[in-house]
């Protein structure tokens, strides 16, 4: 019968999805539930959502079932041998990423994994996330190669994924180096900077979930994270405080006055390539948005950085050096 | 409309209306076009067992099937085509029993559970389910951080959230059309009234649920039948058989129904205890559908009305559209697989515009 | 003059039309101010009174004139539109049910649209609207021809009459859907476009948008109501309306014309919206009878007046998230739709 109605939903929930990347959750612990692979020699164990996997001592082809375990591989130097489509989304993404998945087999789309394209690349190992991998399917990759599904929460708890990732892989070593580089350079800007962090009031804001709104990255959102988190710094007082899992909160282009309250630099996100993104910039040709005193003072800064990893989240960082924290 | 004399029309051996030789040659007509169907309800088994992307040549499928076949191309045959395979034809026989059913039961061909809202209405009583389970572990999720994985609702609790929800509507559009004592065009439009009603609900619920659960509730929603367990065929050809049997022994009764109510007192039938009886287990049938494979639409409506033009029976003829329900679901399924290879489309888009471009064919079909 | 004119004209008919259309007007204001009054941010009634007479660019002002009038209007628009697309719809077709979302008219602009956002990348307000009335041409069409085709009476069993037209909308619209959600899956720049407009909500929309939306339905609209008394000579049949020199043909191309131009807009500025144009025609019809000039006029005043209270539930039921008004205006219409079925056998056989 007429389905319109569930295609909008499904339309926007993947866009919601899409917006919300960025975002990362409260993590859950995984139901129970043995993987079976036999043990043999050179192998490792593993902790996986649903219980310890066994897994190759140096993986050899390594496939990928989720959207951000393509990215996570890409930070530990690890070349997939699947990876799901992008296809409609690709160019949202770096030309580092697109060189990366350029040629590499696709398997499938998110919720339709096609479990025999997997098989025919022949992994030896198979990583993807709780959140995208149901347990029938789950059931069908481990026939497949021992299968490692990380995280457990959102997307983009991206701190926890990398870290089973690397585990399961076995470049725990690139992982700790890649982390103590992030540590690094996140100290470094807290101290150097220390006084543009401590005398300004912060919000990290992008597109709604529809066209009259408004979000706010929250703490507990990958890029929020690093900026209150990590950085120390303070959101406006207009924020508000009720945090949720899914990493940011969506408002009416009406409130815009009263959630920007006291801020004095104001974050959003570019495209891929550093070209405006076309709904962020709706949102600040409003005039609404307009006769903000952050839009009036112009320290309105897009990144165009995404943060799935270590490696990401020490250059996003030092965009941000470069673009804000150097010039305020 | 069937109408009462083209009804008797169909029922051979209780009716003197045809010839001997005439009723010969329908029957040699019959068990051909039987036999074509089974042929191509088998052809397209084999492409479902051997078409997809990793490569099992015949032999190999056969020796699988034997269980003389170990390693690779026995999980590949055994766990995941087969699967899938017997499950599109026990869902297809499935949904198109439900069809020959409601259409009986309506003595009306649109009297489909698609068009009258049931496979809606399940879809609302599984959505419920889910939402409802997987509300609970995102809340645990959001205030501890370790509300336990998302675990989706079980198969039997989603099986009778969707039991629950076609019941429901069935009763509702029951009261609806007793109070009135309408059938036929009327009923077409209440159910698309019942439908339109329930789609909101679904968004609604879907709307209001949170994002991971709306997502995976959005997913469901497309209806497909990727990545079903091997375990689940069992219990499926349980309740389909079960079901099967009970639409046998109500086929007897369903002869005479379409005959009228008159005719039906007279020969003993109780035309509301068959009713009700029918609706019921057609409800019972989509619900083990929805609940396996997500909304599949359209395979009840076009199914009893193919296997009617096809096997040219004035009646509805159960185990033909059995059959047609099959082939149907089954053709489908392959194309949702194969069409954009390596990418997997829904079953349920494919279904739908095999049944929308049906619908338009049936709607066409009668110039003068 | 005719009879049905004549009595069309009687004082009696009159007077109950200007009562009902002085209630209309009230309960439309109150609910323009309503619209205008209520929102994420308290506004003071000053404040709008403020923003509306003599803004200065205040806070306050931008909300009012930003944000709440455009989307005030666009519901107005939208409501009118697809009211008086009903009207005009059941006129052509004589069929108490012909609406342009139950006949899958919004469905072929919904197929339009997603095509151009992503074949052709054309993702503007302008290129909506174009894209929007070629698709509702393309509805219209395939509904009617599909209709026509089975021959009026004919149908041995696939539905007859009144519901024969509705199935074919149902088919459109499923093939059409499939169509669309087919074609989204090709491109990802659209898919994120269309997942914001196909939502159907009157939000974001800007005011040169809701002007444009606003212009187009008054083209509409006028068209409509120059047509009302070649559609009251329709009514009496077409051998009838011939042989009084009605130009038949003439009649029902300028009113399809009309339907494309309303539906098109309309659905461009929302994203497909159902019902309307069924249950205003229908409780219009109990108050004021068959005349299609007073059902137009009236649809004036009770389509705005339905969305505008779709709307106002739309974005409060889940606050501070949104639901898109045609799940409110379901709500509305599906329970109309099914009462009309069980109550007027003589019309629905």
């Amino acid at each position: 019968m007429s389905r319109p109605p569930l295609l909008v939903v499904a339309l926007t929930a993947v866009a919601a999805l899409l917006a919300g990347c960025s975002a990362a959750g409260a993590s859950d612990s995984g139901a129970s539930g043995a993987a079976s692979s036999t043990a043999g020699a050179g192998t490792r164990t593993v902790a996986s959502a649903h219980g310890d996997v066994t897994v190759p001592e140096e993986p050899q082809r390594v496939a990928a079932v989720s959207y951000d375990t393509t990215w996570n591989l890409m930070s530990l130097g690890v070349k997939p041998v699947t990876s799901l489509d992008y296809g409609p989304w690709i160019d949202e993404f770096s030309t580092e990423q697109q060189a990366f998945v350029e040629g590499v087999p696709t398997v499938g789309t998110f919720g339709e994994i096609n479990v025999e394209a997997v098989t025919a690349a022949q992994p030896d190992l198979i990583i993807g996330t709780a959140e995208e991998v149901d347990e029938a399917t789950y059931a069908q990759l481990s026939a497949v190669a021992p299968t490692v599904l990380v995280g457990g929460g959102s997307r983009g708890d991206w701190q926890v994924t990398t870290e089973q990732t690397a585990k399961a892989v076995g470049r725990e070593a690139q992982w700790q180096e890649s982390k103590a580089a992030f540590e690094q350079t996140r100290d470094r800007l807290k101290t150097q900077y220390a006084d543009v962090i401590a005398n300004n009031r912060w919000i990290n804001f992008s597109l709604g979930d529809d066209a009259s709104q408004f979000s706010v990255q929250q703490p507990t959102g990958a890029t929020g994270n690093l900026l209150v988190n990590e950085l120390g710094m303070t959101y406006g007082p207009g924020v508000p405080t009720d945090y949720n899992a899914r990493g940011y909160a969506s408002y009416p282009l009406e409130q815009l006055g009263s959630v920007f309250e006291g801020v004095t630099v104001a974050l959003t996100f570019a495209s891929a390539d550093g070209s405006p993104n076309p709904g962020v910039q709706a949102i600040r040709d409003n005039p609404l948005f307009q006769r903000l005193p952050v839009a009036q003072s112009g320290h309105v800064y897009p990144m165009a950085s995404s943060v799935t990893d270590y490696p990401s989240a020490t250059a996003w960082l030092e965009e941000l050096e470069q673009k804000v924290l150097s010039v305020l | 409309m069937t109408s009462a004399t083209s009804a008797t029309a169909g029922v051979t051996g209780t009716t003197t209306v045809t010839s001997r030789p005439a009723r010969a040659a329908r029957r040699a007509r019959g068990a051909l076009v039987t036999a074509v169907s089974l042929a191509v309800l088998l052809g397209l088994v084999v492409v479902g067992l051997t078409a997809g992307e990793v490569r099992v040549p015949l032999p190999d499928v056969l020796d699988a099937l034997l269980g003389r076949a170990t390693g690779g191309s026995a999980v590949v045959v055994l766990q995941w085509r087969l699967p899938r395979v017997l499950l599109a034809v026990l869902l297809g026989a499935a949904l198109g029993l439900s069809g020959a059913l409601f259409q009986v039961v309506t003595r009306n061909p649109l009297g489909s559970p698609d068009i009258l809202g049931f496979t809606t209405g399940a879809s609302t009583g599984a959505l419920l389910v889910m939402l409802g389970g997987l509300s609970g572990g995102a809340a645990g999720a959001g205030t501890g951080g370790s509300g336990g994985a998302v675990a989706p609702a079980s198969m039997a609790a989603t099986t009778g959230g969707a039991l629950v929800g076609g019941l429901a509507t069935a009763v509702l559009i029951w009261l609806l059309l007793v109070r009135a004592g309408a059938r036929g065009p009327r009923l077409v439009l209440v159910g698309i009234g019942t439908t339109a009603l329930l789609n909101a609900v679904n968004v609604l619920l879907v709307t209001r649920a949170d994002e991971r659960a709306a997502l995976r509730a959005a997913l469901w929603g497309a209806g497909s039948l990727n990545g079903v367990a091997a375990a689940w065929v069992a219990p499926t050809a349980l309740a389909v058989g079960v079901l099967g049997v009970a639409v046998v022994v109500l086929a007897r009764s369903a002869r005479v129904y379409e005959l009228g109510d008159e005719l039906s007192a007279a020969l003993g039938v109780d035309t509301g205890r068959f009713a009700l009886a029918a609706m019921a287990v057609g409800v019972a049938l989509v619900a083990v559908a929805t609940a396996v494979a997500g909304p599949i639409a359209f395979v009840a409506l076009a199914a009893p009305q193919i296997a009617r033009r096809v096997w040219r029976t004035g009646t509805v003829p159960f185990a033909a559209t059995a059959l047609t329900g099959a082939v149907l679901l089954l053709a489908s399924d392959v194309v949702a697989q194969r069409l954009l290879a390596p990418t997997i489309l829904p079953t349920g888009l494919v279904t739908i515009c095999l049944g929308g471009a049906y619908l338009a064919w049936a709607l066409t079909r009668h110039r003068r | 003059m005719t009879l049905a004119s004549e009595m069309a004209t009687t004082t009696a008919g009159r007077s109950r039309e200007l009562a009902v259309a002085v209630v209309g007007v009230l309960v439309v204001a109150g609910l323009v101010a309503a619209s205008v009054l209520l929102g994420a941010q308290t506004l003071a009634p000053a404040q709008v009174w403020h923003a509306l007479a003599s803004p200065t660019g205040t806070e306050a002002d931008l909300i009012v004139t930003g944000v709440r009038l455009p989307r005030t209007l666009v519901a107005v628009s939208v409501g009118a539109a697809l009211a008086v697309s009903g009207v005009l719809l059941q006129a052509v077709v004589r069929n108490p049910l012909a609406e342009p979302g139950l006949l899958g008219v919004s469905a072929g602009a919904g197929f339009a649209v997603a095509a151009g956002y992503v074949l052709l990348g054309l993702t503007s307000y302008r290129d909506t609207l174009w894209l929007s009335l070629v698709g509702t041409v393309v509805g219209v069409v395939a509904v009617l021809g599909l209709t026509r085709a089975g021959g009026g009476r004919a149908g041995a069993g696939v539905g007859d009459g009144p519901v024969r037209l509705v199935l074919a909308g149902v088919a459109v619209a499923a093939v059409l859907s499939a169509a669309t959600s087919a074609v989204s899956m090709l491109s990802p720049r659209g898919f994120a476009q269309l997942a914001r407009w196909s939502a159907g909500t009157f939000a974001g929309r800007e005011l040169p948008v809701a002007l444009t939306t606003l212009v187009a339905v008054g083209l509409g609209v006028v068209l409509a109501l120059a047509l009302a008394p070649g559609l009251r000579l329709l009514a009496l049949g077409d051998d009838t309306a011939r042989g009084l020199g009605t130009r038949v043909g003439l009649v029902r191309g300028l009113a399809l014309l009309a339907v494309v131009v309303l539906c098109g807009a309309a659905t461009a500025a929302a994203g497909p919206v159902a019902f309307v144009g069924l249950v205003v025609p229908q409780v219009l019809r109990l108050l004021l009878g068959h005349d299609p000039g007073r059902l137009l006029r009236g649809s004036l005043l009770a389509g705005p007046a339905l969305v505008l209270v779709a709307d106002l539930v739309a974005r409060t039921v889940i606050a501070p998230a949104e639901v898109s008004v045609g799940v409110v205006t379901a709500f509305v219409g599906a329970p109309v739709l099914i009462a009309l079925a069980l109550g007027h056998p003589r019309r629905l056989r």
